[in-house]
């Protein structure tokens, strides 16, 4: 059993089947008929999709009837329909229209002559009447209706029925602008003829001169010159299909075109025959039955030029001739815009309808090509297509670009470089900018006053003091009572007072220039008691400028004490200890290592009484005169431990007692001597009995001491005041304001 | 694992050090060794201090010599410490010109500060109260103005019973106050030598 394979899926099927019985795909493919080829070709030709086979099942009965005489299996093979209503609708219409004017003499058509259709689908009347008359009839179903629109009465003033018309003309031209299919021409040139046949006057276009139609409506009784005709139609640009109907002597005519309209005249090989030429005897018969009608004034000069209808007698080769002087597709586009221009207005004041937008029928819209994919008419159209410029095919339209893209490029489009800034942005700019340009300009510093109240408060604090501690210096008056006695100054005077006269005494003196007016007089009081005993005294300090200021204070006191010592007979300057803490360690333990020499760089241990001197223990006693509290411990923690028995007596600055009070009250006592302030030096010099500078500031001392006392309360007292003063006021607004 | 040879070293030689000077208070026979090591360490201690000086001499000279900074001060500075320099050097530094210096120079510009601060002292006081009332401040202005009281030992203007409140006050708060202090100090002295010896703190870098 043969087999086909199947093209989609690839499997075997039997050979009668016609679809794949696995993936229903066709097994064999759908093959047309000659003139189905031919009118697929034309198709393809024109760049058209092809038309879908439905729209053959749609097609009317009379544009059926067109196709089959010429196209038997066409005819054959296309569902038969029935009559199509739009046409007996449009003869209904014509024919009430025909009663409403009374001058409208309703007129039956004649019978057709030759039976078309099919018995299941009668011809209409009218296009039976439509039926070619003359032996060269060929196209009956273009002539017939031309024929037949002599035979009726002419009636005036139908325009509605002429709008009719003229939408049936204008569906007919767009069927030929669309390239119907062959009957679908045929059908729709019976409709128009049949549509002609059924006025009942003839309008004006109908019946002007020729100078007014378009050329192919003119059919000329004259003989046609072939070859005129083939200018003709080269000069209006003639497609080559169409140059095939004018006959074997056509030059621009290729033999593989297929012509549009080919299925309405069959007879394409055979040369066409010369057009009649005279006047249409069709047209004198319309007019003669319509005299009112104004034929030859021409109402529509243009169109009744183009409408010139032929006789009866006209067949198939007027037709033939008209369709050769132009072009289908600009024929239908200069008849459209002609047409356009000769429709007359509506009178006014008529009683007579707008003109609706037509309506295509449903098989016309069928026929309308798709434009997603395909290219339409008006772009298929040569005169939308841009001119080429350049190359050898300049001045044509429609080809292919000679000249590369790069030169037909455009000036890109500038876009403004201006910033767009609304208002509110403006304004944040601005604003900004002032904080920019404010940035570098420092604002104005508001003067200040040169005396404020601090100053004043400051200067009043200074003149009272200054006032009241240069009295006593100066005047001697008022002179402040000497206080009682410490037992701290007792004990340390006590010890002093103990020691043989010419012992070394080790005395360091550890406080700053700055605090010489206390420490200064201290000391003074305690050296003055040391020089008084003929005490060897052997300075150190742990400053750098404490040797400096030791030997002024030794200097001091001995002015002040008229003493007659001398250096360094009676007392030697060792100099500056360095290392700190670490130093004093190692001063304590070996002092002649640590300070061989003096501050001159004589040498200081081989003369007596330092000879003998070898450890601080050799010492008779340890004095050490500081303001620094930590100076003082670091003495009594590095070296009061090698003094073994000799006594350590501190001069302190009243700022360090607390700190070393508790090493002079512990047990045993590591401080034996303590004498604190400017206080325990005027008593130690009362106890001694020798002023001295301690005796000379006691008074101004104190007095300054008193007043600084009483300026701080009184200040005290009124910033208490004040404040009081300010809550008062601050209530009462508030009481007020609550 | 990288091997820091300058560190190990430095370390080692801190920590023996410190040993050894800490040994030599209980150890006897290290007090030689650790006399020795203290003179090396006066020793630093002087090189230093010149080094000071050097530097701050540098400071200042680089600064006289940029032409944007006002080094007015640190001519000043620089003219008093070389004509000090001068002076003491070759006159020698207790000599009369080298006294003279501390006596009309350094000791009367430290005393006017000491001055100033007095008049500041009782400005401030004056304003305490107006800044801030607190117990803190009503407390601190009451034991200022008792101390000065109890100082102030006038015949006649002895205010019964505040000399012995001011010695209650300086001896016994203020004297444990201290105390305090000091033992927290001398702990501290204590736990940054135990950290230097075991190495935990390096001030000396390592």
């Amino acid at each position: 059993m043969p087999e086909i394979r199947c093209p989609m899926c690839s499997k075997l099927n039997p050979e009668e089947l016609e679809v794949c019985q696995f993936c229903q795909a066709r097994l064999k493919p759908l093959r047309l008929s000659p003139a189905q080829g031919e009118e697929s070709d034309q198709m393809s030709e024109v760049k058209k999709p092809q038309l879908p086979g439905e729209f053959e099942k749609q097609a009317p009965e009379w544009l059926q009837s067109l196709r089959e005489p010429s196209e038997g299996s066409l005819a054959s093979s296309k569902p038969k329909e029935a009559a199509s209503d739009w046409l007996d609708g449009f003869r209904d219409e014509s024919v009430k229209n025909m009663e409403k004017e009374e001058s409208w003499p309703v007129e039956e058509p004649p019978p057709a002559e030759e039976p078309r259709a099919d018995e299941s689908h009668p011809e209409p009347d009218w296009l039976s009447r439509l039926a070619p008359q003359g032996p060269k009839t060929g196209t009956s179903g273009i002539t017939d209706w031309l024929s037949g629109l002599d035979q009726r009465p002419p009636e005036p003033g139908l325009t509605e029925s002429q709008k009719e018309i003229s939408e049936k003309i204008e569906q007919a031209e767009l069927a030929s602008a669309e390239q119907l299919p062959k009957d679908v021409e045929l059908e729709t040139s019976q409709t128009l003829s049949s549509a002609s046949e059924e006025l009942p006057s003839l309008p004006d276009w109908l019946t002007d001169e020729e100078s007014k139609a378009p050329d192919w409506m003119h059919f000329d009784t004259s003989p046609v010159d072939e070859e005129k005709q083939v200018e003709e139609g080269s000069s209006e640009e003639s497609p080559d299909w169409l140059a095939s109907f004018m006959g074997e002597g056509s030059q621009a005519e290729p033999a593989d075109e297929k012509v549009l309209g080919e299925d309405i005249l069959p007879e394409e090989a055979s040369p066409p025959e010369p057009t009649p030429t005279g006047e249409l005897d069709w047209l004198k018969e319309l007019e003669e039955a319509y005299p009112g009608s104004n034929l030859d004034e021409g109402t529509s000069p243009e169109y009744s030029d183009r409408t010139t209808i032929p006789s009866q007698g006209i067949g198939e080769e007027e037709v033939r001739s008209a369709y050769q002087k132009i072009s289908p597709e600009r024929k239908v586009e200069q008849d459209r815009e002609e047409f356009k221009a000769e429709v007359p207005a509506e009178p006014s004041g008529a009683n007579e309808e707008p003109i609706l937008p037509g309506s295509l029928p449903g098989w016309l819209e069928a026929m309308r090509p798709v434009v997603t994919d395909v290219v339409g008419p008006e772009q298929l159209d040569d005169q939308h297509a841009p001119v080429e410029k350049a190359g050898p095919l300049a001045g044509l339209r429609d080809t292919l670009p000679a000249e590369l893209d790069i030169y037909h490029t455009k000036k890109p489009i500038t876009f403004s470089t201006k910033l767009r800034i609304f208002d509110n942005q403006q304004a944040h700019a601005k604003l900004l900018e002032e904080m920019i340009s404010q940035e570098g300009s420092s604002p104005a510093i508001p003067s200040k006053a040169i005396i404020t109240r601090q100053h004043l408060i400051r200067s009043v604090i200074f003149l009272v003091l200054v006032i009241v501690a240069a009295l006593p210096l100066f005047w001697g008056y008022p002179v402040v009572a000497i206080p009682v006695y410490a037992s701290e100054v007792i004990e340390a005077h006590q010890m002093i007072e103990s020691l043989p006269a010419g012992s070394p005494v080790l005395v360091a003196i550890d406080f700053q220039p700055g605090y010489s007016g206390e420490m200064g007089a201290l000391a003074g009081a305690l050296l003055d008691h040391l020089m008084f005993k003929k005490i060897h005294l052997g300075l150190v300090s742990t400053h750098p400028d404490g040797p400096i200021f030791a030997e002024k204070i030794v200097g001091d006191t001995i002015q002040i004490g008229f003493h007659n010592f001398q250096y360094p007979r009676d007392y030697v300057n060792l100099g500056f200890i360095p290392g700190g803490t670490a130093g004093l360690l190692n001063f304590a333990v070996a002092p002649r290592q640590v300070l061989p020499f003096d501050v001159n760089g004589q040498p200081v241990w081989q003369a007596p009484p330092f000879d003998s001197i070898q450890t601080l223990s050799n010492f008779a006693m340890l004095v050490v005169m500081t303001e620094d509290a930590e100076t003082a411990r670091l003495w009594i923690e590095q070296v009061q431990p090698r003094l073994l028995d000799t006594p350590l007596v501190l001069a302190l600055s009243a700022q360090a007692e607390p700190i070393v009070k508790p090493y002079y009250l512990s047990s045993p006592k590591q401080v034996n001597g303590l004498v604190v302030g400017l206080t325990s030096g005027v008593t130690y010099e009362a106890y001694q009995g020798r002023a001295g500078l301690a005796t000379e500031y006691w008074s101004s001392f104190t007095l300054s001491l008193i007043s600084s006392i009483v300026i701080i309360v009184m200040g005290i007292g009124q910033s208490m005041i004040s404040l009081l003063l300010s809550q008062r006021k601050s209530r009462a607004k508030g009481d007020r304001s609550g | 694992m990288r091997f820091n040879l300058k560190g190990t070293l430095l370390v080692s030689i801190a920590i023996a050090t410190g040993f050894i000077v800490l040994l030599g208070y209980f150890v006897p026979a290290l007090l030689n060794l650790q006399v020795a090591f203290l003179r090396w360490a006066v020793t630093l201690f002087a090189v230093a201090l010149l080094v000071g000086v050097i530097n701050l001499f540098r400071t200042h000279w680089g600064k006289i010599k940029n032409p944007s900074t006002r080094a007015v001060y640190s001519v000043v500075l620089m003219i008093f410490m070389v004509v000090t320099i001068l002076v003491a050097g070759y006159f020698g530094p207790t000599s009369k010109a080298g006294i003279w210096i501390l006596k009309y120079v350094q000791v009367p510009v430290e005393g006017s500060l000491m001055a100033i601060l007095s008049v500041i002292l009782a400005y401030s006081s004056i304003r305490l109260l107006r800044r801030r009332i607190d117990i803190f401040s009503i407390t601190f202005l009451g034991v200022f103005l008792l101390v000065l009281g109890g100082t102030v030992a006038v015949p006649g203007l002895e205010i019964l019973g505040i000399r012995d409140l001011k010695d209650w006050v300086s001896q016994v708060w203020a004297s444990a106050g201290a105390r305090g202090i000091i033992l927290g100090v001398a702990l501290g002295t204590v736990a940054t030598g135990l950290r230097v010896l075991v190495g935990s703190d390096r001030p000396y870098g390592g």
